[in-house]
């Protein structure tokens, strides 16, 4: 089971506008493949490494092991690792890697990271193409200072190399980095799993005569036996002079590996949007499974509250998103809809319950017009058992009701940032089911 | 510079994988070892007049399964953990006990249930289990109730028959039970759990298990950031054909 939480999603009492009665889509579906003529939206698949919100240690990723830390030096510094709250997006929980490191001699690196090995059978990362994460580097007092630090993702496949350990132990590494702020907030970094490299220092012949093999990046992503995120001192690149000490606390979260499938490669002009991801509120497990491997789906059970209590809903989202190729940091981005004159997409939900039909509301979030508030344009869409393909007329969607007074259609539509399906129950209600989306497109 | 610490403590601190390969030394072991889709042999020591079910190292049995041919035995593997089995009756065996945090050094424990025949020490198998040569395509077996942490399955096959240490014996023959599309670990729900033969996946082969050389099958508990304190029972055994007829193997 993959459970992929969108914790930068921001919940807020928007959704209670969901029980107004709004129109919804009468003869506009037909139960035919979504004519892709038109601006297609498209998307990575995504598995998640780990979202760290079952709080245990063990990676989503049910391959691989529990995680643990370490620090370098040994003898001068210490790492503690678990987690801590809040997570990404001020949400749910985050890996945490405590850090207090002090330089040996001069020659020492500092590191500390959070590792996870294998459990099982290695990891075949061969048919993704991107590693992201998002980090939060907190600072202890002064003794970090941004730019003097890299947080290093490792990749370790031994099975790439004739060798693979070198005599002090050491193993054959794909690694890549970014320099994050440390400023103590999220940030959001994507890594191209193709420009991953075998670091400077296992390359040429060590201090004891060993050899360092040169290693086939595909057959170590093929391979991999254990994977780490470091905090390092940037003196390894012969950047800046190396810190006598550092100290302080890494957090990641929402760990993931993204493929763009052959179907979505495929799509020429179409508009690029990030992973899918899935959402409860409140966080009470009626979540089961939001798959997003191979076409976006959530599969939940909820029972709607007593009345007078918020009622529980579950969102699947994508987002709009832009990716700085220089830092590798990804942050939120804006689509223009006003050309567009409708959305279509490929819909199904799957009941578990004795229901043949429920309600979502499809929302285009604009969240930069009034970030406290999220405000959208919404329509609502009864979906049913069999896979059907729905057109909405952009015209159909409405202002959300909050924040109130909220009007401002065509800016909306002008700073559009994401595409979610969300559904609500009423009071007393269960609602169990799954539901999924295919084909996006505009036109 | 000295990259080579941190390295070497990770090494040191993977003790929680059972399976982790040693390069050089599987290599070498690889040219003797028997392949697991050939027969097995039995080794001399196998005429030895040995009790069965008496072990040292191991907790072993109750052996009231209702099998006869089957035993059972719990593995801590971190020093703190504790397990404990019981037979509340018969075809039942229930596994108590507490798992170390991993904070603690804690690795898992294991609900085994051997097919083979052993001796004393646990260096001489005297027979394996031969899953293909009776027509064994699955187990299925029931849970009443999961731990709170992960449950999985793994077989494992006889890889040396006389070995210095017991481990030896099977070093490298874990097989994990994955699912179809060879992505995730299968995590066992409660109730009936089947799990068809050829989808455990050699985790350092990455080949399909052939059956021929079984040693046992191990249901192993993952330690968390927490302790978990577990106690659940495994009951409904059964082999299955291709074609899900029951198959008893004959008592030893």
């Amino acid at each position: 089971m993959v459970m992929a939480t969108q914790k930068r999603l921001l919940f807020r009492p928007y959704r209670l506008g969901l029980a107004l009665v709004l129109p919804v889509c009468c003869g506009c579906f037909e139960t035919q493949p979504v004519d892709t003529r038109g601006v297609q939206v498209v998307w990575p698949l995504t598995r998640t490494i780990d979202d760290f919100e079952s709080g245990n240690g063990l990676p989503s990723w049910t391959l691989l092991g529990s995680w643990g830390c370490n620090a370098w030096p040994a003898e001068t510094s210490a790492a503690e690792c678990g987690v801590a709250e809040p997570g990404s997006g001020d949400a749910g929980v985050a890996g945490s890697l405590s850090f207090d490191l002090t330089r040996e001699s001069g020659d020492d690196g500092l590191g500390a990271q959070i590792y996870s090995f294998r459990r099982s059978i290695p990891l075949d990362l061969s048919r993704y193409h991107g590693f992201g994460f998002s980090a939060n580097l907190e600072p202890r007092d002064d003794q970090l200072i941004s730019n003097q630090v890299l947080l290093r993702v490792r990749l370790d496949c031994p099975a790439a190399a004739t060798v693979g350990v070198s005599p002090q132990g050491e193993r054959v590494v794909l690694t890549s980095a970014v320099r994050p702020p440390a400023d103590g907030a999220w940030h959001r970094f994507e890594l191209d799993l193709n420009a991953f490299t075998q670091p400077a220092w296992q390359q040429g012949r060590t201090g004891d005569g060993f050899e360092w093999e040169r290693i086939d990046r595909e057959r170590c992503l093929a391979a991999v036996d254990s994977l780490g995120l470091s905090i390092e001192d940037a003196d390894l690149e012969g950047a800046v002079e190396g810190a006598p000490a550092m100290a302080g606390r890494l957090m990641v979260d929402e760990i993931d590996l993204y493929e763009m499938d052959a179907e979505q490669r495929s799509v020429e002009g179409g508009l690029n949007f990030s992973g899918w991801s899935c959402r409860e509120r409140p966080e009470a497990g009626g979540l089961r499974e939001c798959d997003l491997r191979r076409a976006p789906s959530m599969s939940f059970t909820m029972q709607g509250n007593d009345r007078g209590q918020d009622s529980p809903s579950v969102v699947l989202c994508t987002h709009a998103h832009r990716l700085d190729q220089t830092t590798h940091e990804v942050t939120a981005d804006t689509r223009d809809l006003t050309a567009f004159e409708s959305l279509s997409f490929g819909a199904q939900f799957m009941p578990d319950a004795p229901e043949s039909i429920r309600r979502f509301t499809v929302r285009l979030g604009c969240r930069e017009l009034v970030p406290s508030s999220l405000p959208a344009l919404q329509r609502e869409v009864e979906l049913s058992a069999e896979r059907s393909s729905y057109t909405l007329p952009l015209e159909s969607f409405t202002p959300s009701p909050y924040p109130l007074g909220f009007d401002n259609v065509e800016g909306c539509l002008a700073r559009m940032d994401e595409l979610c399906f969300e559904t609500q129950v009423q009071d007393g209600e269960l609602a169990s089911g799954t539901l999924a989306i295919d084909e996006v497109v505009l036109r | 510079m000295n990259r080579t610490l941190p390295l070497l403590l990770l090494l040191v601190a993977c003790g929680e994988s059972h399976s982790r390969p040693s390069p050089a030394t599987d290599s070498d072991l690889e040219a003797t070892r028997p392949r697991d889709d050939q027969p097995f042999e039995a080794p001399a020591c196998a005429t030895e007049r040995e009790p069965e079910c008496v072990s040292d190292d191991f907790r072993l049995c109750p052996g009231t399964s209702g099998y006869a041919f089957l035993r059972a035995q719990t593995f801590a593997e971190d020093g703190v953990t504790t397990a404990a089995l019981a037979a509340p009756e018969a075809g039942t065996i229930c596994m108590s006990g507490r798992l170390a945090p991993i904070a603690d050094n804690g690795g898992g424990a294991a609900l085994s249930l051997f097919l083979d025949e052993r001796g004393r020490a646990n260096t001489c198998i005297r027979s394996a289990f031969d899953a293909r040569a009776l027509g064994i395509s699955a187990l299925e077996l029931s849970l009443d109730q999961v731990p709170d942490t992960r449950l999985t399955l793994s077989a494992v096959v006889i890889r040396k028959t006389e070995c210095a240490v017991p481990f030896e014996c099977i070093e490298g023959g874990f097989y994990d039970l994955l699912t179809p599309t060879g992505e995730d670990l299968v995590l066992l729900m409660p109730g009936v759990n089947r799990a068809p033969l050829d989808e455990f996946i050699g985790a350092d082969s990455g080949e399909p298990l052939d059956g021929r050389r079984l040693s046992f099958f191990s249901l192993y508990l993952q330690a968390t950031n927490e302790p978990v304190d577990f106690d659940f029972c495994v009951s409904q055994l059964r082999f299955s054909d291709a074609a899900d007829r029951t198959i008893v193997p004959p008592a030893r």
